[in-house]
């Protein structure tokens, strides 16, 4: 059969392609390498999920090189030997069914870094080939469709809307967030209400939030969170025009005469086949994107597919910034207080932009979020492990008790520009190879220095909040070690074939038939997670294959 | 939620080269029994050390680590040079007993343990062997009790943690390969 569209992955950047084209009548076909799980198969388990990562490939099997600065020169790790997981959600779904859905729209400023501030020396930042005003149509659809809850709320740095607020109204909030507000009150700083990629309540056969306190990392058990698959899959699958072929693993994209022919994969009983489609669409994150057009390498792209600008995999970015930590001591509270600190569930949804952009240097800043610690016990109960060298017995079980009885830990999220540069790219390892016998993606990830220093003015920023509180402890660490979960970059978009894979619509400069609707197209990333971003420029190019789709019938 | 690198691995790194792989070590056909069920006893007794009951909480026998252990030597979501090491590290540590005491780890009295224990720690194979085993403790403790741990919920009633809903019940539902 010959499908109108193949799109390879089904998260964030694959939903709403799949959602739109099936909803318009063609047949769409969906291979994800991973499992087919559903809300009911998910739970708050620990081991399962977290320690053992049973959702994402065994390093041994599949895994990243990854390539530090030590000492001056480059070293590579294999992700087996150094535990350092870059897989981030490998099933239907994607990462989306794991992501903790801390929704940032970018900024209009944020499409156009280059003309906006100062040159960053040693930063290879371009502006984007379209506009703010071309996304909001479609940050504003994410809200409706994937499910948006929130408040908006006027400050200095608000981006305009086309509609007045979200069409949901914001999840249950703790009692620490009223204190957040009033210390920001005192401080003379907005207090924003963090917008969420959940669901207040139930809407049609999504549930609403749960609040079972525990959120990211962890499957949703309700259907509230606006993952891919509770949010766009369902409904395409419905349709009848799609068909989600799990435990396939794309291995090669294969070409003739300029356009995609097959996407080869190795299906769940290990045989390999051949994928036929009209149109395909490439949206298996960043890192694993731009690993699949080098991996599929032939005669006429003997760099890559789509590569001979030799830009694929060029200006990875991540999140920049960091996190940092106070503590609440039960202490320092009375009696009702301290009950309502301890209680799990409602959330923080507390962030600041004031600092978007510095206000002395009027460089680009950044956003923070507040939340409370992740609830996960053992992690938490790790750290108690150590003083100075390893302690066990009475020793152990004091600090234990005392992290978690004595006190709930708050913390801050700082999300800042990754300044795009020559140090941070794919590439593929020479000799190392997953088991389906392809070449693993050997990840490059250098730091531009100006990216910490920002984020560092951001956490200082973001402690004096915690004192204002009333936190004790306080503390936080800038690190120039990227997120793993947040990727975007590696094939970026451009007017121009010569520095860009995609055109301003997210097709292959090279290729007529080849879209990538994940974080890969973004130049910059925003100082924000980049999810409704991607979400949003995913239901802009199903409008664009739409039309073209269009044109040819 | 940043995932930035913090995992135990990265915090010890170090892989440790052993040659034979732990399907042949666990198997009682082909290696001797004695020796398998030496190690398992070792580790064991390793953790009643590291882990004691006493005034404030629970210990490794309350949480019933003999029946977490023998899940973590058998989880192949756990790699097998991580799995190996738990035994290997236990063979070594009664190795140590041998030549600072004498006799076998099983036979030390409780402060001769504790000492020897404090004494390997310091070198990075004791170390490591010990991060590993009071890892598992911690896991033992907090995990849902379906896991064969934390009998009757015990870790979780003592530090009064909620640990959130859905939990799973039932075999079945910790396969995540299915
Ligand atoms: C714990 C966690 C918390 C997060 N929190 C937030 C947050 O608060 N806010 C936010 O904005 N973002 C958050 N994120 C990030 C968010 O999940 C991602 O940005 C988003 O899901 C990326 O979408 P994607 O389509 O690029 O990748 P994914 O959603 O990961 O989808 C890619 C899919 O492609 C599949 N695939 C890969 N290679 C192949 C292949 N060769 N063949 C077939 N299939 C393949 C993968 O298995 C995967 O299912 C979080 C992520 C995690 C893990
Ligand atoms: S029910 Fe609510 S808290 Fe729980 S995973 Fe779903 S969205 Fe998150």
């Amino acid at each position: 059969m010959i499908y109108d569209i193949c799109i390879v992955g089904s998260g964030a950047g694959a939903g709403p392609v799949a959602y739109e084209l099936s909803k318009a009548g063609y047949k769409v076909l969906i291979l994800e390498k991973g499992g087919w799980y559903e809300r009911e198969e998910f739970f708050k388990d620990e081991i399962g999920v977290c320690r053992r990562s049973s959702f994402t490939p065994r390093l041994d099997e599949e895994q990243h090189v990854i390539e530090e600065k030590e000492e001056g020169k480059w070293s590579a790790t294999p992700t087996s030997a150094s535990g350092w997981d870059f897989w981030n959600g490998n099933i239907v779904g994607g990462s989306s069914n794991f992501m903790s859905g801390y929704f940032h729209r970018l900024k209009p400023k944020d499409f156009r870094l280059k003309s906006e501030y100062l040159k960053i020396e040693g930063s290879n930042i371009v502006d984007w080939p379209i506009g703010y005003e071309e996304l909001e149509p479609y940050y504003a659809k994410v809200e409706s469709i994937v499910g948006i809850s929130g408040k908006v709320e006027p400050h200095p740095f608000l981006e305009p809307r086309s509609t007045p607020d979200f069409p949901y109204p914001p999840t249950h909030e703790h009692i620490i967030s009223s204190w957040f507000d009033k210390s920001c009150q005192k401080q003379g700083v907005h207090a924003l209400r963090t917008p969420r990629a959940i669901l207040p309540y139930s809407v049609g056969e999504r549930r609403g939030c749960e609040y079972a306190g525990y959120c990211g990392s962890y499957g949703c058990s309700s259907g509230a969170k606006g993952s891919a698959r509770e949010a766009l899959l369902h409904t395409a699958l419905k349709t009848g025009n799609c068909t989600i072929e799990a435990n396939a693993f794309v291995r090669r994209l294969l070409s003739e005469d300029g356009r995609v022919s097959a996407a080869e994969y190795v299906d769940k009983d290990d045989k390999v086949q051949l994928a036929r489609a009209k149109i395909f669409v490439l949206a298996a994150q960043a890192i694993e994107s731009s690993r699949l057009l080098l991996n599929s390498a032939n005669d006429a792209f003997p760099h890559g597919l789509a590569n001979n600008s030799g830009q694929v995999g060029k200006n990875l970015i991540f999140s920049a910034g960091g996190a940092g930590t106070g503590a609440f001591y039960y202490e320092d509270f009375n009696e009702d207080e301290v009950l309502a600190l301890k209680s799990i569930g409602p959330f923080v949804n507390r962030s600041l932009q004031e600092w978007y952009e510095l206000p002395e240097s009027k460089e680009k800043g950044g956003t923070i979020d507040f939340l409370f610690e992740h609830p996960n016990a053992v992690s938490r109960a790790k750290r108690a492990m150590y003083e100075g060298k390893l302690v066990w017995g009475d020793k152990l079980k004091a600090k234990i008790l005392h992290h978690f009885k004595a006190r709930r830990i708050f913390t801050f999220e700082v999300f800042c520009d990754w300044t795009p540069n020559d140090d941070c790219y794919v590439s593929l390892d020479e000799t190392i190879k997953d088991r389906y016998g392809m070449r693993v993606a050997k990840v490059r990830i250098g730091a531009h220095q100006h990216d910490l220093r920002v984020g560092e003015i951001l956490a200082a920023k973001a402690e004096e909040m915690l004192r204002e509180m009333g936190a004790r402890e306080i503390s936080s660490s800038i690190s120039p070690s990227p997120p793993s979960n947040l990727q975007a970059g590696g094939c970026r978009f451009g007017d121009d074939p010569a520095s860009s894979v995609l055109n301003k619509e997210c097709r292959a400069h090279e290729l007529s038939n080849l879209y990538v609707s994940d974080g890969s197209f973004m130049p910059t990333g925003g100082s924000v997670p980049f999810t409704w971003t991607i979400y949003a420029n995913s239901f802009r190019v199903a409008d664009a294959i739409l039309a073209v789709l269009k044109k040819k019938i | 939620m940043h995932k930035r690198a913090l995992s135990r691995r990265t915090v010890l790194g170090g892989s440790v080269a052993v040659g034979i792989s732990l399907a042949l070590w666990l198997s009682e056909k082909n290696t001797s029994p004695r020796l398998y069920a030496k190690d398992v006893q070792v580790l064991l007794h390793a953790a009643y050390q590291l882990f004691p009951h006493s005034k404030l909480g629970p210990g490794a026998v309350d949480l019933h680590i003999s029946a977490y252990l023998s899940y973590v030597l058998q989880d192949e979501r756990i790699m097998e040079e991580e799995r190996h090491y738990l035994l290997k590290g236990a063979s070594w540590l009664e190795e140590s007993a041998f030549e600072n005491y004498g006799k076998s780890f099983l036979s030390l009295a409780i402060d001769e343990k504790e000492s020897l224990l404090h004494k390997v720690s310091r070198d990075r194979w004791g170390e490591n062997f010990v991060y590993r085993v009071l890892n598992y403790i911690l896991e033992a403790l907090l995990s849902a009790p379906v896991y064969g741990s934390n009998a009757k919920e015990i870790g979780w009633k003592w530090l009064e943690h909620n640990p959130g809903f859905p939990q799973p019940s039932t075999k079945k539902e910790i396969n995540y390969d299915l």
